[in-house]
């Protein structure tokens, strides 16, 4: 079942076409929005949140339309900006319950004590959003997109102000909500390592398009990785022996580690086997050197450069 | 839908305590203390006496009514003055700030309908000068008490807060159109100074009935037509005050309305 469709957006600011004709189809789950900066992501989101008007095409969330009836949008749907800013004179527990007062939920008070505890922010509750850390401003923002059990929570690069065990933490606690309470995510980020532990799907958006988008598992088998990472006891030998086979695009050898850039793993992985039997060399590792969702990402960013 | 979500989204209620808990901090409640200050502690003292010679009740009775009726009639391009300043700042303050931080972003990504969030805006930004009369009438019969509004009406101090509240009304609506359109606070509060100075500037070189379109001389007409009935009959016609009505009343609703247009427009309902 779709819940986010949009067909043909288009936006511009001045001489900036920041969308042309983005068409993206998302379906419930946690679906990661990819793409360099300034490639159309944070657009998106504003046009699906009402916030932003399409200048051409349309979008629908949950089926209503995002600019028309943006209201029921935004009742069904949370999000947490990117850098989003919150009155520092306020505290962290006083603003959640004013925004559970705006989605009309019944006990303010309760709920926004539930989401605290349920974000380790209880602690910092009563202390005023100036005097907080970036990275709890991010998390009363994640208590603030929880706010009376979303359909869809949006969040635009949410990892941005946290640090690495932060990040985990976050990325954890949105596996999480999507497994216990079935919320479904659109997550934006450029940061594709991190989105592989929690996505199911992928929308990979350039210059205001959307180049590839679907299943992580189905798109792994379209885009094959082609740059592997081998380390083996000689890496000269294999190194000189791969350049003689003609298999590689591109071959280096840095920190005692071969990289090869392929066009077509058809025979690679036969002709390095090959190579290390032949020389008698020992094996240590082989693998894809990017992970499986930055290796599709860099596959769909390269098929755009050729063509 | 979230099954605890019973009550009605984005209610203006909300939305207007919300407004009051954020405007009325630091530094906006330390510019509203300062000009109660500003405005009662010379009424209350006998002016330029000082506190050292405290003066009788009567006279801090005639002084305190005298600091209003003179702020408001015979002196009123001071308390038109003073007013532009406060209410161009708190104007920037509610809706440039918003922008420019991006307070608003996050804001209006709640269900809240745009004209109820605009309207929250504006009725507690009005509230503002009537929260400075009361606090000053307060803070007076504090000194005073008892017996401070015996020798004027409660109607002429309820008319003397209308006054003012229709001079807010005219200063906000030029101050809010200034924050919406350049959503800078700093750059809109001093062009919402420059074009309230300039009209009122201007209003001194028009003629009649066409002056009493803009504040300082609109305020002056209906504080003389309640204060000073005489003066009224002698200087002006009633043409002057329908159009002192229009220009203070009429045409800061209009901005006000095309204002919030062009915000529903751009953020849509």
């Amino acid at each position: 079942m779709l819940i986010v469709e949009a067909k043909g957006l288009a936006k511009r600011f001045g001489n900036v076409h920041a969308l042309r004709g983005l068409n993206l189809r998302v379906g419930k789950g946690v679906t990661g929005l990819v793409g360099p900066n300034g490639a159309g992501k944070t657009t998106t989101i504003g046009i699906l949140l009402g916030l932003l008007k399409p200048d051409g095409g349309k979008a629908l969330v949950f089926g209503f339309d995002c600019w028309r009836d943006s209201f029921e949008v935004r009742r069904r749907v949370r999000v947490l900006h990117e850098k989003p800013a919150y009155p520092g004179s306020f505290t962290g527990r006083r603003y959640l319950e004013y925004v559970a007062e705006f989605y009309g939920i019944r006990n303010p008070e309760e709920q926004a004590v539930r989401l605290l505890s349920s974000v380790g922010f209880s602690e910092a509750a009563d202390r005023k959003i100036n005097t907080y850390s970036a990275g709890m401003v991010q998390r009363i923002g994640l208590a603030q997109a929880l706010i009376g059990e979303p359909e869809l929570v949006i969040l635009d690069e949410p990892t941005a102000n946290l640090d690495p065990i932060g990040r985990a933490e976050f990325l954890e606690k949105i596996r999480e909500l999507h497994q216990e309470h079935g919320i479904s995510f659109l997550i934006s980020t450029h940061i594709l390592g991190e989105l592989e532990r929690v996505c199911d799907q992928v929308a990979i958006i350039d210059r205001g398009v959307v180049k590839e988008q679907g299943e992580i598992e189905e798109l792994t088998k379209k885009h094959q990785a082609r740059n592997y990472m081998i380390t083996v006891s000689n890496p000269q030998v294999l190194s000189r022996e791969i350049k003689k086979s003609g298999v590689a695009k591109q071959i280096r050898v840095e920190g005692g580690k071969v990289f090869v850039e392929i066009d077509s793993r058809q025979h690679f992985q036969e002709e390095v086997i090959r190579i290390i039997r032949e020389h008698k060399l020992e094996l240590v590792a082989m693998g894809p050197q990017y992970g499986m969702l930055e290796s599709i990402y860099r596959d769909v960013m390269e098929e755009k450069e050729i063509a | 839908m979230p099954e605890n979500s019973s009550k009605t989204p984005g209610r203006l209620s909300s939305l207007i305590r919300w407004e009051l808990e954020k405007t009325f901090t630091f530094p906006t409640l330390a510019i509203i203390i300062a000009v109660v200050l500003y405005i009662t502690v010379p009424a209350s003292f006998g002016g330029s006496r000082g506190p050292s010679q405290m003066p009788s009740l009567v006279e801090m009775e005639r002084s305190f009514a005298s600091s209003w009726t003179s702020a408001l009639s015979h002196n009123v391009s001071t308390s038109f003055m003073y007013s532009v300043f406060i209410f161009a700042a708190l104007a920037s303050n509610s809706l440039s700030r918003d922008m420019s931080r991006g307070y608003m972003r996050v804001l209006l990504s709640y269900p809240i309908g745009r004209t109820k969030f605009f309207l929250s805006k504006i009725l507690v930004l009005l509230f503002v000068p009537f929260f400075i009369f009361m606090c000053c009438l307060l803070f007076v019969a504090a000194l005073v008490f008892p017996g401070l509004f015996l020798h004027m009406p409660p109607s002429s101090v309820a008319y003397m807060m209308v006054v003012m509240l229709v001079q807010t009304f005219f200063i906000l609506a030029i101050s809010l159109s200034a924050s919406l359109y350049i959503k800078q606070p700093v750059m809109s509060f001093l062009a919402s100074v420059v074009t309230l100075i300039a009209m009122d500037q201007i209003s001194f070189y028009l003629s009649a009935p066409y002056k009493y379109l803009l504040p300082t001389m609109g305020t002056r007409i209906l504080m003389d037509y309640h204060f000073y009935p005489s003066r009224f009959e002698f200087q002006y016609t009633s043409g002057d005050l329908l159009m002192s009505l229009f220009g203070m009343v009429i045409v800061p609703a209009v901005i006000l309305i095309v204002n919030l247009v062009y915000f529903k427009r751009r953020f849509q309902t």
